[in-house]
């Protein structure tokens, strides 16, 4: 029997790849599907919550009620908008970013996402990125009351911290500045621009997270990179040719730096990275620009099964995720959702190293009812020694 | 014939202007516009399709790829008569509504023209109303949906509802894909056919001939 844990030494623990009481659990979710879990949990609802990693996801920062209630580990923070209003649609569902991108309000059933509309570098020349209004991480906005929230949260809880401050990213900001398929083309056919923007994009991201690092990183256990898009379902986007040419040079600066400062403020703290999709062939490359948790797990993603990963680099990294987003949780039973977590604890928790959570943001299509039994399961089949 | 396999060539490397002026080349020497079409710029993209099927190259070179053979067609449209311009069918593709995911359906159509379709791509964040209007005015026997999100594909069975409603359900054949799509799921909203990723798609497209 192994001796009960605080939900921050579980998780610490388990980054440390050791094997603490029980997998860890985190979560993520969209607003939409956290206004109705909310209210299926029998929590007050608020008609608007902040934004949670950037200002376009669409996502929350779940509220550490809800966390209390269903026994989870981590709680997420993170940087606010420069202005520090979060983001407001006027009446033609419109919203332009911190990036100076304009955004439209699209509906899909249940919810909406704020989608990119015309790019504002989609013509831009090298000499333009010097004038464009960039986004100002040192402006009091981002940082309002975040060092007590943390503080707080530190010692009045005792929950593992997951930090986001960079609010864009370096190749995903530059899709939605860009534009989506230009910076494709781009990398092969204007690479000194792409260098340009990507230098630009990463001193960005290395400031608000120095920022944020140096205000709160003692209260962490992990910090996340601005999310980066990198795989399809079935493939990387780019070939990893032109990821080590065009990209990984700026990752190795901005994890670099967000490493040294992070372990300086505390050592035990890991690196979170965000990418979807098919990354297989990347992964020693992230791990060598300083990747040491994999966000997501994405299980029916090509190429990344998760008993492969797990095998592969297992010794070296971590996972976040896991429970897929894509089928079971939005259209499995909860007989499908339990035999999932079941399946994906035995392949990925021996050893420690994982935190179990949906495999990407849970959407407002996933039945609330799939996302307790989740959870529930986890804890039932997450008990340290696993003996599945 | 060897300013043919140039032009394939540059199409399949996405060199934009070698296709343009290989084009012209081609016409000036008196080729066949059908010919230049066919042998030249999508012999090209046939191959980079074949490579993006096989993992062996990335969604930038196909996109290179596909302007690339824009480029050429577009020198080349005017030229096509009637009877050149025959094409395997018509297919309208787009993106379902409350979806702007682009890319994927993108590439597909580029795919569908290299293998002789005409495409009538209606674009992203489509309603059921614009695909039905479209498959009328163009007499499509075709139509291909895209949903990448799994909060976007009950719109893949409305739009089949609507197609239903307006009596259209036994003169078009649908498919669908996406990332959480799966052949179950095109069963159970009653689409004619699915495909896991574009290169399938044009076979599935293929078999409704």
């Amino acid at each position: 029997m192994v001796k009960q844990m605080t939900s921050r030494e579980r998780v610490q623990t388990a980054l440390n790849h050791q094997e603490p009481d029980r997998v860890p659990l985190g979560m993520w979710m969209t607003l939409g599907a956290y206004k109705n879990f909310r209210e299926y949990l029998g929590l007050t609802v608020k008609d608007q919550y902040p934004p949670g990693s950037t200002t376009w996801s669409m996502d929350v920062h779940v509220e550490p009620d809800v966390i209390e209630k269903l026994g989870l580990d981590v709680i997420r923070i993170g940087s606010s908008t420069p202005d520090g209003q979060g983001f407001k649609i006027n009446e033609n569902g419109f919203y332009v970013d911190e990036w100076s991108v304009p955004r439209k309000k699209v509906e899909y059933e249940g919810g909406y996402y704020m989608e990119d509309v015309n790019p504002p570098l989609k013509d831009a020349t090298i000499a333009d990125l010097e004038d464009y209004p960039w986004p100002d991480p040192t402006a009091d906005g981002c940082w309002n009351g975040l060092e007590q929230k943390a503080k707080r949260l530190f010692t009045e809880t005792d929950k593992a911290l997951l930090a986001q401050f960079g609010r864009g990213g370096i190749y995903e900001q530059a899709k939605y500045l860009r534009g989506h398929e230009q910076i494709l083309m781009d990398m092969i056919l204007e690479p000194e621009f792409v260098h340009a923007l990507f230098a630009k994009l990463c001193q960005v991201e290395m400031k608000f997270n120095e920022m944020g690092i140096k205000l709160i990183g003692k209260y962490l256990t992990q910090v996340r990179m601005s999310p980066e898009d990198l795989g399809n379902q079935d493939n990387l986007q780019i070939s990893p040719k032109t990821f080590r040419e065009m990209i990984k040079p700026y990752y190795t600066k901005s994890f670099g730096l967000a490493s040294k400062l992070l372990k300086e403020q505390n050592p035990h703290a890991k690196l979170q990275f965000h990418s979807c999709g098919a990354i297989y062939a990347i992964v020693p490359d992230l791990i060598e620009c300083g990747m040491e948790v994999s966000d997501p797990m994405q299980p029916i993603a090509k190429g990344v099964e998760p008993a492969r990963l797990k095998q592969e680099f297992g010794d070296r990294l971590s996972w976040w995720g896991g429970i897929d987003v894509q089928r079971t949780l939005p259209l499995g039973t909860p007989e499908q959702v339990a035999a999932e977590v079941r399946t994906r604890i035995k392949e990925a928790a021996p050893g420690g190293g994982y935190i179990l959570s949906s495999s990407h943001r849970c959407q407002p299509d996933i039945p609330s009812q799939n996302i307790t039994t989740m959870y529930e399961a986890a804890k039932e089949y997450g008990q340290y020694p696993i003996k599945l | 014939m060897e300013l043919l396999s140039r032009l394939a060539d540059s199409v399949e490397q996405g060199q934009s202007d070698n296709a343009k002026d290989f084009t012209q080349q081609c016409l000036d020497q008196g080729m066949e516009p059908n010919n230049v079409l066919l042998e030249g710029l999508m012999a090209g993209l046939n191959v980079i399709g074949g490579r993006f099927k096989r993992n062996e190259c990335y969604i930038p070179e196909v996109l290179l790829a596909a302007k690339a053979m824009h480029q050429g067609l577009e020198i080349l449209r005017p030229l096509l008569s009637d009877a050149d311009a025959q094409s395997l069918g018509k297919v309208v593709l787009g993106t379902v509504e409350g979806d702007v995911h682009d890319i994927g359906k993108n590439i597909l159509g580029m795919m569908l023209e290299g293998s002789g379709f005409e495409v009538i791509d209606v674009g992203v964040n489509t309603g059921a109303d614009k695909f039905i209007e479209t498959l009328q005015q163009e007499k499509a026997p075709i139509l291909a949906l895209s949903a990448l999100l799994s909060t976007t594909m009950p719109a893949l069975k409305k739009t089949i509802e609507a197609l239903a409603t307006a009596g259209m359900r036994d003169t078009v054949k649908v498919m669908v894909g996406g990332a959480p799509v799966t052949q179950e799921y095109a069963d159970k909203i009653g689409a004619d056919g699915y495909a896991v990723d574009a290169a399938t798609a044009v076979d599935v497209a293929k078999s409704f001939l």
